[in-house]
């Protein structure tokens, strides 16, 4: 259970987060929604304390998150950023690096066989030597996700991890991230600018603007007012074969 | 090199790692046979089993005399120093996210070079001309402790400038690559302006002083070197894993539980100190910081568990080398060993970016 508590964050005099309030389950995989400049990815980062807010609280099972050392955190929530870094690194040791918060001196026999089994589950196996500055943007977003899942967290971060993939690996990689969510009741919350994909992939939906909260809820809150406020677009809602589909214009 | 043929059999994890403990040991193996080499060679010539013998305390009189009071403090200075420099490059280009950085590239060794020249001229430690002797040991350093300890605090002025700017403006590690930069053209204008106003010999002195020199250390010195470079190299290695995280960019790297701030400036420290005692007792020894650790990630690639150790080894062929070609190439005269490695060392560096343009 992920709650967060009326957060705040200001680069230097310029407030961007004004009190963010909601609350996740395990196993939920929310979308964070809204224009750039809103604050998604700054909410994000406050989370795991790669900022430190200015004020509020997040807790994750009960515990002050600002409350744990570093390393307790990394076990507890997992990060993906936008950019990856992770240039002439083999996709093995990039993944072996999310079982960093819990080696003492080094790597276990089992921390190999748990990257080992993550890799064969998102099937990139027989390209675990590859550099990942070698692979398909597709493939290194996944061993991003491989390396965020070993970590074992109680909640994943994502920050627009389909932004530079193609529509198939958009849907493959959410579908991927829901169904882990889902299988190991990791709570998930994913930046997003793709609204279909938020539509068809994610459970619960938070709408941020001039940085609060507009709605927050499973998808009943998106409406077409709630995409008229916050987007500041005209756009319908209709559904196909049950599921809501947004058309724009 | 991996087999990247599709359908090629691949290697597993263990062998790959395998791999990579070979390379340092075939560095291992290299290292002892130049310094071995090195030993060997001179004016006296010794046997590879006569310096053998020499090593362990077994020699005749004379040659262990000549082993251990005149080749190996040169030899071992060339190892401590080349792995002290190699291991600050290797850890200030990763935490600085900078393939450009080290102590050179950064100020450290001109803040040296100032404050050797300062002490030199201002403080009247160097300059006296000894005519009887060849034309490298015409002028010598009448008091090598203060100039010693003014080229030491010149380097940490300029380590502390740079780790303030980042503790106190916040500003990003690639900035902090650019202010030494800054810093390192006005220590040069500085050495410049006093050897402007110096008279003659006290320019010669600052000169050779800046060239560098290998045999200025005793053993005193040579322990106190190896003592402090062990203990930085024991930190780095303890933190390889932290070095891992950070190749993921500072993001990455905070949500894997590193505490970056905290890693780059105690990392930052000690790579300044290292590089600032041997510049201290040595002189001005560039690039070698720069291109050992360029030199092996083709072999041993970003992992910190492997590439510590091997940019040490490599620092310390590339120097014990070096200061081998020094004494041989227009032998009996011995050529600076700083002015060797830059000319030498460059060639080397533009290969590497040049064999990694030509593979993209």
């Amino acid at each position: 259970m992920i709650e967060i508590q009326n957060l705040s964050f200001a680069y230097g005099k310029r407030p961007v987060l004004k009190g963010v309030s909601f609350s996740a389950g395990p196993g939920d995989c929310v979308a964070i929604l809204g224009n750039n400049g809103a604050g998604k990815s700054t909410l994000i980062t406050c989370l795991n304390k790669i900022r430190t807010p200015d004020g509020g609280s997040v807790h994750v099972d009960g515990r002050n998150v600002a409350e744990m050392s570093r390393a307790e955190s990394a076990r507890t929530i997992a990060y993906v950023p936008q950019k990856n870094e992770l240039g002439q690194t083999t996709v093995f040791d990039a993944v072996l690096l999310g079982r960093k918060p819990y080696m003492k001196w080094g790597p276990t026999p089992q921390d190999y066989e748990i990257c080992q089994a993550m890799l064969d589950r998102v099937g990139l196996g027989p390209l675990k030597l590859r550099p990942v500055n070698e692979l398909s943007g597709g493939e290194a977003q996944k061993v991003m996700l491989a390396r965020a899942f070993v970590q074992q967290p109680r909640l994943l971060l994502l920050d627009e991890p389909t932004s530079s993939l193609d529509p198939r690996n958009q849907y493959e990689m959410m579908g991927l991230v829901g169904e882990m969510a889902r299988t190991n009741a990791i709570a998930v919350l994913v930046v997003l600018h793709d609204l279909n994909l938020a539509l068809r992939c994610c459970s619960h939906f938070v709408f941020l603007k001039d940085g609060l909260v507009y709605a927050a809820g499973d998808a009943s809150v998106v409406t077409e007012q709630a995409l008229r406020d916050v987007y500041e677009i005209d756009a319908s809602l209709i559904t196909h074969q049950g599921k809501k589909f947004a058309v724009i214009g | 090199m991996l087999d990247k043929r599709p359908g090629a059999a691949a290697p597993s994890y263990s062998q790959y790692i395998f791999r990579k403990w070979l390379v340092l040991l075939g560095l291992l193996l290299i290292l002892c046979a130049a310094a071995v080499f090195s030993i060997s060679v001179g004016s006296s010539g010794l046997s590879i089993p006569q310096v053998l013998a020499a090593v362990v305390g077994r020699g005749s009189g004379q040659t262990g005399t000549i082993v251990w009071n005149i080749r190996m403090p040169r030899v071992v200075t060339g190892m401590v120093v080349g792995a002290a420099l190699a291991l600050a490059g290797c850890v200030m280009q990763n935490v600085l996210r900078n393939p450009l950085a080290s102590s050179s590239t950064l100020g450290v060794s001109q803040g040296a070079s100032f404050g050797a020249a300062f002490a030199i001229v201002c403080l009247d430690a160097g300059a006296q001309v000894n005519a009887s002797t060849s034309a490298s040991s015409a002028i010598s350093i009448t008091n090598p402790y203060l100039v010693t300890l003014c080229a030491f605090v010149g380097s940490c002025l300029t380590t502390a400038v740079i780790l303030g700017l980042s503790r106190i403006a916040h500003v990003s590690p690639g900035s902090m690559v650019l202010a030494g930069v800054a810093l390192s053209s006005m220590f040069s204008g500085g050495t410049a302006l006093i050897q402007y106003f110096a008279d003659d010999v006290k320019v010669a002195s600052v000169v050779y002083w800046t060239f560098g020199d290998l045999g200025r250390a005793s053993w005193k010195e040579i322990a106190l070197m190896a003592v402090l470079t062990l203990l930085a190299f024991l930190y780095f290695l303890y933190n390889r894993w932290n070095y891992n995280a950070m190749e993921g960019g500072s993001d990455t790297a905070k949500s894997l539980g590193v505490s970056v701030d905290q890693l780059i400036l105690v990392s930052m420290a000690l790579c300044s100190l290292i590089a600032a005692v041997s510049t201290a007792f040595v002189g001005c020894i560039s690039f070698i910081g720069l291109i050992a650790p360029h030199m092996v990630r083709p072999f041993v690639g970003n992992d910190h568990r492997f590439l510590i150790p091997a940019s040490a080894l490599m620092g310390a062929v590339i120097l014990v080398l070096a200061e081998l070609a020094s004494r041989t190439i227009l032998s009996p005269s011995i050529l600076p060993i700083g002015a060797l490695t830059s000319f030498l060392g460059a060639p080397v560096f533009l290969y590497l970016i040049f064999r990694r343009g030509v593979r993209k």
